[in-house]
């Protein structure tokens, strides 16, 4: 049980997590204020993460695209709005799936430099704390132990390292010159 | 170590969670706190599994391709409430004292209001019965093989059916609500007498004698239903998909659809009220064209989100006719 999780979360982390800066900005152009992206986001999330399994999808990319796409539709309808966007087969189409294979292979090589730049910017105590736990397999209190801080430091390193990387990713969706934008939000951060 | 509900933004919480899950050092109390965290919303539960998975990427990202002390798969522990077969139970006929000792060793003292005690009142009212006796001053009666976990709060007060079927006549404390789980089913009181029982291995029946009570299915609280006292529900909430051979590969058949045909039991209850219920949890709305219809009580099993099914029935019912709408599904007297 705990494993089909964890390889879902993996999966996620892998090939979800990427595309994230392009889907909010893609909520942003299309669906203007008329829901709310940071919803969309958290229920497209709600139900990847409810997936049994997920070795049935070739193209993360537009399953994902996909699924922003559907819980927008619902998030809208359910709020009942009158503005709704709407988008048609082939629109939808044109946006995900009918351009040429290498640029969406350069857009996402794109994307992860992109998540990779976001993780550079980690305090170094935090990928310390990080590479104790990960690589020489430290529990919090031997890793406090090690640190000679206390234990709620090294949680609070974790956490305000993960915040600072969930924020950066969620200010992808400003238009134009985001990447410069979400990295001196988390140097103002850290 | 657990802390107490995190606060802030969604993001900022779902980030706590998740270092505190993927660390593996939720105690049962800060667990029960998830739990309730993510029933509360599907938006918390969105941004608990992208938290998640980000803490995983960025883990990933620190280490690189060095080797890792635990494998690819590392120790991101499970979390989500599916785990209370795999703990001890806590309330057991005769272990009285085990419970006590193990359930304080197990939980951080800040969470008590004064000592947790359970005292056990032997044989009053029917035979098999076992009544117990909460801190808080609420009062469980189990029937026959009944068993359940409690975890008592600043914040909640959470018990687990394990099994059987047991009434609870809580406490008033509005600032506490008092949760019963039973299997993915949830049903909240602040104060008030209601009855669970474990139905299959998911579900639960919820009988209202007193007061109010909401009724929920696993992370859908926003669906809730209301019951009242001398109303009855049975949920028995739909596994997850489970894993299918699939040889055939298939790009993106589309979105999960939240599975959802959760049934409800309806038991002589007036089709005003049933029609209320679908509503609060549909889109599609149902329109009582005639007052009359409202009146007459239903009997049956329904799915929670098929108001066409149900709109079917209550116009075979009341003798009446059902007529779609964009939205809409009017039943109307002939």
């Amino acid at each position: 049980m705990s494993g089909e999780r964890d390889i879902i979360t993996a999966w996620i982390a892998r090939e979800i997590v990427p595309h994230e800066g392009a889907m909010r900005k893609w909520l942003a152009r299309r669906w203007r204020g008329a829901v709310d992206a940071e919803d969309v986001i958290q229920e497209a999330y709600c139900r990847i993460a409810g997936l049994a399994r997920v070795d049935h999808i070739d193209n993360p990319a537009a399953y994902f695209h996909r699924t922003v796409h559907t819980a927008a539709t619902d998030l809208a309808r359910r709020a009942g709005a009158k503005n709704l966007v709407s988008v048609t087969q082939e629109d939808w189409f044109g946006v995900i799936d009918s351009r040429p294979l290498q640029d969406r292979a350069l857009e996402a090589t794109e994307e992860l430099r992109r998540v990779d730049a976001l993780m550079s910017n980690l305090s170094d105590t935090c990928r310390r704390v990080i590479e104790l736990r990960r690589i020489e397999g430290l529990t919090r209190k031997e890793t406090s132990e090690r640190l000679g801080v206390s234990e709620n430091d090294v949680k609070n390193l974790l956490v305000r390292g993960l915040q600072k990387v969930l924020n950066s990713l969620a200010e992808q969706d400003a238009e134009g010159g985001d990447q410069e934008h979400a990295q001196r939000k988390v140097q103002a951060n850290g | 170590m657990a802390s107490p509900v995190p606060a802030g933004g969604i993001d900022d919480q779902a980030a706590q969670w998740a270092v505190e899950a993927a660390c593996g050092e939720l105690s049962a109390e800060g667990r029960a706190e998830l739990e309730v965290w993510l029933a509360a919303d599907r938006r918390h539960r969105g941004a608990y599994a992208r938290a998640r998975a980000v803490f995983l990427a960025m883990e990933d990202a620190v280490v690189g391709g060095r080797p890792t002390a635990h494998g690819a798969t590392l120790r991101l522990v499970d979390t989500v409430p599916t785990t209370i077969a795999a703990r001890p139970p806590s309330i057991r006929r005769g272990r009285k004292m085990l419970f006590g000792a193990a359930l304080a060793a197990s939980l951080g003292a800040f969470a008590f209001v004064g000592t947790f005690v359970v005292r056990q009142t032997d044989q009053p009212g029917l035979a098999g019965e076992q009544i117990v006796r909460l801190s808080d001053g609420s009062v469980a009666t189990l029937q026959r093989d009944a068993r359940i976990d409690v975890v008592l709060s600043e914040e909640t007060r959470r018990v687990t059916l394990l099994s059987g079927d047991a009434t609870f006549r809580v406490a008033k404390d509005q600032a506490r609500p008092f949760v019963v789980r039973s299997g993915e089913v949830y049903a909240q009181a602040t104060g008030t007498v209601y009855s669970v029982a474990r139905v299959g291995l998911r579900g639960g029946a919820v009988k209202v004698m007193e007061g109010s009570v909401l009724v929920w299915p696993g992370d859908q609280r926003e669906r809730a239903v209301l019951l009242r006292a001398g109303e009855s529900l049975t949920l028995d909430p739909p596994l997850p998909a489970p894993p299918r051979p699939r040889p055939d590969k298939v790009a993106s058949k589309g979105p999960p659809r939240p599975s959802a045909s959760t049934q409800i039991t309806l038991d002589d209850t007036p089709i005003r009220e049933a029609v209320a219920r679908l509503n609060r949890a549909n889109s599609t709305k149902i329109v009582l064209a005639d007052p009359a219809i409202g009146d007459i009580r239903i009997v049956g099993l329904f799915k929670a989100d098929d108001p066409d099914e149900f709109a079917r029935m209550a116009a075979a019912v009341s003798g009446g006719e059902v007529e779609r709408g964009p939205g809409v599904i009017v039943i109307k007297l002939r």
